[in-house]
């Protein structure tokens, strides 16, 4: 890990502009070069987009805006646009060695008698589930899967976030079809693992409690840096007020 | 609060020296808590007053009034020389920091207005602030020189007093200064939109400012500068309108004559605008 201490890792990290997003821009972005994936808000940190100024010395150089990330704004319910994404991603670094999934959508709907009930299923499936997915045979096909060595030296890794309602059952919260999502997610994760291995990349899942409400969002982002730090593969670590564990 | 930063150094008056600036849709800048606490509450107190002393249908100098074309909001227009805590907006300083941050060679020409939204105003049009304004003297001097009403109409030019020499000027820079509003939330309304283009629905702005008291947002004027007042659906929604100028000239070779527009003549209220 030497070399790899010494280099800034690359991360790509979708949802930027969330709160999950915000806080791990916030406290990571001098270990990352971040690409910062947004769908309508940009991350309000500095970026090739924003910079702070002085408002009484305009052009005079704001320690503030060290470490900008690389903000890209995508739909990435259009596979193009993960395309699109990546190949910024790649262009603009030469690589990614964090791939982050943390856009979602969530429709708080009751199974019977709700509105656009299928219409919503369809789209939290879409962004909740494929789009991880797409994202990361995206990066696999056009860096990853020739570069074994590579990677596992880079200690390259994919982090999903999914949901403490993927892998424990709460009831009358309304959530069945965003639980049923990132459960999906989370076992996605778990063969994404497995099959990842063959060219070195690991690939674990985070299942948080609801955050900021019940647990600090630093808490999460901290939990992927931890993640990212060390060696663990096929996990899905659940994150609650008292602690971490693996579901 | 002194009325004049002119023995001040302005940064006292300044919460903090980070505002925010941003490329898209159009270059603009977005600063949040701009003033000291105490500086905000004097702005604040002050426009408060005026809100207190009513509304009229008809234009008034000096009463919030509906004095601007195509809009339902109320406006009242600050005279030059006036004194107390929004003097602020056209000390020189104020006048300098706007200019050398957006970075226009401005004028000195300057006009300076209170916004007042009742709750469920209209939505205004997308547009650009590309407009003619009319100031006293027959030239710019570079030094800050406020609208006055009284001696010539802003936008059509119309000498009140015989014999005064006036110049036209386009508006350059646009800051929009909200205070006096209720705490706002997402859903509220009375966002500022900017718009990549004209034909954007006003409801869907590239990016929105929402009315939070002491903060601003603030821009260059150019044609393509597209922003909105976007409903307010909630409540009240106030602001400090303030416009910086450039020479006529600058902006024809910049831009060309047909990006900036002439007021027309048409039934709309003039005694304030």
């Amino acid at each position: 890990m030497s070399n790899v201490d010494r280099v800034k890792r690359v991360c790509l990290f979708t949802g930027a502009s969330g709160t999950l997003g915000t806080s791990f821009i916030r406290h990571y972005r001098k270990h990352y070069d971040i690409v910062a994936v947004y769908r309508s808000r940009s991350p309000r940190c500095p970026s090739q987009e924003r910079r702070v100024v002085d408002p009484l010395n305009p052009e005079a150089p704001v320690p503030e805006n060290d470490d900008a990330v690389f903000s890209v704004q995508a739909d990435l319910l259009d596979d193009a646009d993960c395309t699109r994404v990546v190949e910024l991603a790649l262009a603009r670094f030469g690589r990614v060695d964090l791939l982050v999934n943390a856009a979602a959508v969530f429709s708080r709907q009751a199974l019977v008698g709700s509105e656009h009930l299928i219409e919503n299923f369809d789209r939290q499936f879409r962004l909740n589930v494929r789009v991880p997915l797409v994202l990361s045979l995206t990066l696999a096909d056009l860096f990853w899967r020739n570069r074994t060595a590579e990677n596992a030296t880079m200690n390259r890794h994919i982090v999903n976030v999914a949901s403490i309602g993927g892998v424990r059952l709460f009831t009358d919260t309304r959530l069945s079809v965003y639980s049923a999502s990132k459960a999906a997610l989370a076992q996605l994760s778990r063969h994404m693992a497995s099959e990842f291995l063959a060219f070195g990349v690991r690939v674990n899942a985070l299942a948080p409690s609801a955050f900021p409400r019940l647990i600090p969002t630093d808490q999460v982002s901290s939990c992927i840096r931890d993640l990212d730090e060390g060696r663990a593969n096929g996990r899905v670590v659940v994150i609650e007020k008292d602690g971490e564990s693996f579901a | 609060m002194n009325s004049s930063l002119s023995e001040r150094d302005l940064s006292s008056a300044l919460a903090h020296r980070r505002w925010w600036f941003a490329e898209r849709p159009f270059p603009h800048f977005h600063a949040t808590d701009v003033f000291t606490p105490e500086c905000y509450r004097s702005i604040e107190n002050s426009v408060q007053q005026l809100i207190e002393n009513g509304l009229s249908d008809e234009p008034d100098f000096d009463r919030l009034s509906r004095n601007m074309p195509g809009t339902d909001a109320f406006g009242w227009n600050l005279p030059p020389g006036a004194n107390g805590p929004l003097a602020l907006f056209y000390d020189q300083k104020w006048h300098e920091l706007l200019a050398r941050l957006t970075g226009v060679d401005a004028t000195g020409d300057v006009s300076c207005a209170v916004h007042h939204h009742l709750r469920g105003s209209e939505a205004g049009r997308v547009h650009r602030d590309l407009g003619v304004g009319w100031f006293p003297g027959a030239s710019p001097t570079g030094a800050v020189n406020p609208a006055d009403r009284n001696c010539c109409s802003y936008i059509y030019g119309d000498v009140k007093i015989p014999g005064t020499a006036v110049h036209e000027a386009i508006r350059a820079v646009t800051m929009i200064y909200y205070l006096a509003n209720p705490p706002w939330k997402r859903g509220d309304g009375g966002e500022t939109g900017l718009y990549r283009y004209a034909t954007d629905p006003v409801a869907s702005p590239s990016v929105s400012i929402p009315p939070v008291n002491n903060s601003l947002v603030v821009f260059e004027n150019t044609p393509w500068a597209f922003h909105a007042f976007m409903t307010n659906v909630r409540s009240t929604r106030t602001s400090v309108v303030l416009w910086l100028h450039r020479p006529v000239d600058e902006a024809r070779r910049r831009f060309g004559e047909r990006a900036f527009y002439r007021w027309q003549r048409d039934a709309e209220p003039d005694a304030g605008s």
